[in-house]
């Protein structure tokens, strides 16, 4: 169940739309100002395949957000390196994705105008990114609120919203960060069919950062086991469930077993310190 | 095709572009208009009651405090009757221009000061110092310097409306949320098209409130230095007036301010609500 180091660092690094994330020893130290420097991330070996569907569960100050980062380029590794497709990353690349936890919706631009941001900023906005962010919308049954404002939508609906910006543009890889924890439960587990069904649709690479060890299974091929201080990854845990997934699922016997299998790390690591799943 | 967990999101719904989340249910608008209106007037309409009382039973000289019927008759003569109208068109110009020049002043030195913290750091003290000042006190020398025509009560209104736009586009351009940062970066956004699609609706959503202050500090600057000293303007009118006694016309002058401060805010509030909202949020 719990795999072994990737003895795979694939020969083809990208698979129909989706792109390897080999992550090498990548570490992150925090220098601070008067004060000891924070290890957030002890040098971490991990390697995803294209299309694949990982998720980062953990306490908080595990480093999730931390391994994010170093993976969107949006912060340096002060050790190791990450490796998008055959890209060694230093910089954010527009290929790869972000949802973050809160929706990050410009409130001056409707929902349209938000989704077809990146590509107005990647300067490809063309009759085809239209078309595609227009299926997203539908897909999310979003269409008839292209001309509204964040600000009218529901916390479910600006979500939905960022995730339409963040596939709009057909990325490689798309990483989230806890893009569903203030959500609640219903308007969550909606989200997770969508989320899937949009990822089976389009095959990308997902990194999917999480609090919330159901949520985490029920969506993902393998869960990465993290601890904190420093932050680490303990284990990687195999999911092997059938897909498509359904909400069938969610009462399944071998659904509670790899819960409960991926809880017992936790508590044997002590660090389960009244999470819930 | 889709499972949405808010029912509302498969129903048609009306486009409402301009849609106002506090405003109220079209059935209630009108009522609600109708009783705004009536709380507007019940101060002035006290005051007017008192104002009356008071001097209708001599309770006070008329050199402080004029009839209303007389200030009334120094409406219709001085104002409707066309003797003001140079003063009035004067203090007008006058704000006009330190408005604008205030407002661009105060983008652009806010911008830098925002973007390059050694100019801010060098300037800021000082233009905080200045506006300190009494600007009673400065006017003078301005007129000293610059003569009895616009130019000095220009540069003194524009130095009372430059301030608040300053500081808003400062606190609008800084203040950025980190997702929304780190947003503009993944996508590979630049220094430029994050100032364009972030930064700048921001810093117009804290400029626009400060406008009804900058162009009322616009106003009271063109009166202060036409009360100093110069050809045409309100402030003229006032001194003159006031050195006969005429009470009556000073405070026909003081209405006149009034209904001029209460036509700029609604030009002020009418400019931000005809922008287009992706240039300054609403
Ligand atoms: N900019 C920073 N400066 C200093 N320390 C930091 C910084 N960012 C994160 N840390 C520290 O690094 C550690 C890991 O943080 P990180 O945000 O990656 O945790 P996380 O697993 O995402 O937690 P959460 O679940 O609360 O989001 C924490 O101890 C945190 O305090
Ligand atoms: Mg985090």
């Amino acid at each position: 169940m719990v795999s072994a180091p990737p003895e795979n660092l694939v020969a083809h690094p990208h698979v129909g739309g989706a792109e390897q994330i080999a992550i090498d020893s990548a570490a992150k130290t925090y220098l601070r100002r008067g004060a000891s420097p924070v290890e957030a991330l002890r040098p971490t070996e991990l390697v995803v395949k294209p299309g694949e569907f990982v998720s980062l569960v953990g306490p908080s100050g595990c480093g999730k957000t931390t391994l994010l980062k170093l993976i969107a380029g949006l912060d340096h590794a002060t050790g190791g390196s990450v490796v998008v497709g055959e890209r060694k990353v230093t910089k954010p690349d527009p290929q790869v994705s972000v949802v973050f936890q809160k929706a990050a919706l410009l409130k001056w631009y409707t929902v349209e105008q938000n989704v077809l941001l990146p590509a107005r900023i990647a300067g490809t906005l063309t009759k085809q990114t239209r078309q595609r962010a227009a299926e997203l919308l539908e897909f999310i049954g979003l269409a008839d609120f292209k001309d509204r404002y964040p600000s009218e939508l529901s916390g479910g609906m600006q979500q939905r919203v960022s995730i339409a910006r963040a596939l709009a543009g057909e990325p490689k890889v798309l990483l989230m960060d806890e893009p569903f924890s203030a959500l609640d439960e219903f308007t969550r587990e909606v989200l997770h069919d969508e989320l899937l069904r949009l990822w089976t649709g389009h095959p990308k690479t997902v990194i999917f950062v999480t609090h919330n060890i159901s949520e985490a299974v029920y969506l993902s091929d393998r869960v990465a086991v993290m601890a904190p201080r420093p932050g680490r990854i303990e284990t990687v845990v195999d999911i092997d469930l059938p897909r498509p997934r359904t909400s069938a699922l969610r009462t399944d016997p071998q659904f509670f077993e790899m819960v409960s299998a991926i809880r017992s790390h936790f508590s044997k690591a002590g660090a389960l310190g009244g999470e819930s799943a | 095709m889709t499972m949405t967990a808010e029912p509302t999101s498969t129903t048609k719904v009306p486009r409402r572009r301009k849609a106002q989340p506090d405003a109220l249910p079209t059935a209630n608008r009108g009522s609600a208009v109708a009783k705004n209106v009536g709380l507007r007037l019940i101060v002035p309409a006290v005051v007017l009651l008192a104002w009356w009382y008071t001097t209708s039973r001599d309770m006070v000289s008329p050199l402080i405090v004029p009839a209303p019927g007389d200030v009334w008759d120094a409406l219709d003569s001085y104002v409707l009757g066309g003797v003001w109208n140079e003063d009035i068109l004067s203090s007008a110009r006058g704000t006009l221009w330190s408005f604008a020049i205030g407002l661009v002043l105060g983008i652009v030195g806010g911008s830098i000061m925002a973007f390059v913290a050694s100019i801010k750091t060098a300037v800021y003290p000082y233009i905080l110092a200045f506006q300190a000042f009494p600007k009673i006190a400065v006017a003078p020398l301005f007129v000293v310097w610059l003569g009895y025509g616009d130019a000095p009560k220009i540069i003194i209104g524009a130095s009372l409306a430059v301030f608040p736009v300053i500081s808003a586009t400062m606190a609008g351009l800084i203040d950025v949320d980190p997702d929304e940062h780190n947003l503009m970066r993944s996508v590979g956004a630049s220094k430029r098209q994050e100032l364009r699609h972030l930064r700048f609706p921001r810093a117009m959503s804290y400029v626009f409130p400060a406008l009804d202050i900058a162009v009322v500090g616009a106003l009271l600057g063109v009166i202060t230095a036409e009360i100093v000293g110069t050809e045409y303007g309100l402030g003229r009118v006032i001194t003159e007036r006031a050195a006969y006694g005429d009470s009556a016309a000073v405070y026909a002058v003081l209405i006149v301010l009034a209904v001029a401060g209460a036509i700029l805010h609604l030009a002020v509030s009418t400019l931000h609500r005809v922008m287009p909202r992706s240039i300054v949020p609403k």
